[in-house]
């Protein structure tokens, strides 16, 4: 498995317990994986990365800057 | 094509078809889990002990209210007593008693000691409330409550379900976020 696939069932394996998005947007996410930019990957993926390191301690404000960024690079594609 | 023994019935497929209409609403819903989880929670005889001594307390606290009443509150504590009495008869009437660890001999005597107040204060005293306590800490000494929150969180969100397989994953989970550490 190259890494890139790997990437993406790792990015499967964390949306599966993320609370940042709900069950509809985690099924969109997954259904449009590979159609996803490597950034856009790893951005997604450093996200979710820092939610399950930080589920105690969320800080909202860094959280909401990642998903932000996230949006505009995604939305402008789409 | 299915002979006619196995068509269903008119009345059947009516059935049916209200089955499989709520079974998709149901499963397109957040209904769908919550009924998954009141049935998680019906076969869980811990989680079930928890809310059964959650509804005796609320129950216990209504009828001291209504104890609150004169007249009202002696009948029902009365009636309640007669419950009970049966109870070492039918064990299933005890079980679903408001006041199922206290014994027959102890609410009674609860009762009649209780005499003087109830008429001191024309039957608003709320003596009951004696009953509430005693039965509220046997729940309590018991754990009864030590799981509610869990409970009732995992009622309304899903959430005991969620950490439980949360802490079975977490090693997939680690690994999977390391991928995007550098």
């Amino acid at each position: 498995m190259d890494l890139k696939m790997q990437k993406i069932e790792a990015i499967k394996t964390l949306l599966e317990f993320s609370l940042l998005f709900n069950n509809k947007v985690k099924a969109e996410i997954i259904n449009n994986l590979s159609k996803f930019t490597e950034p856009e990957i790893e951005s997604l993926g450093k996200l979710l990365a820092i939610e399950h390191e930080n589920r105690s301690s969320l800080d909202e404000a860094t959280i909401k800057s990642y998903i932000e960024n996230f949006s505009k690079t995604y939305g402008k594609r789409h | 094509m299915p002979s006619l023994e196995q068509q269903p019935s008119g009345l059947e497929i009516s059935k049916k078809e209200k089955l499989e209409r709520l079974e998709k609403s149901l499963s397109s819903s957040e209904r769908a889990g919550l009924i998954k989880r009141w049935r998680d929670v019906s076969n869980n005889s811990e989680a079930k002990e928890n809310l059964a001594a959650f509804a005796r307390l609320g129950i216990n606290v209504g009828i001291t209210i209504a104890d609150m009443v004169p007249g009202a509150g002696e009948a029902t504590e009365t009636g309640l007593n007669v419950l009970r009495l049966a109870g070492n008869v039918y064990p299933w009437l005890r079980e679903i008693h408001p006041t199922k660890s206290l014994s027959a001999t102890e609410t009674i005597a609860v009762q009649a000691l209780s005499s003087p107040a109830e008429l001191a204060s024309l039957g608003t005293a709320p003596t009951y409330l004696i009953n509430t306590i005693r039965q509220t800490w046997a729940d309590y000494k018991a754990g009864n409550f030590s799981k509610l929150k869990y409970v009732a969180g995992y009622l309304i969100t899903g959430d005991t379900d969620y950490y439980n397989k949360l802490k079975e994953n977490s090693s997939n989970l680690d690994t999977a976020a390391g991928l995007f550490k550098k």
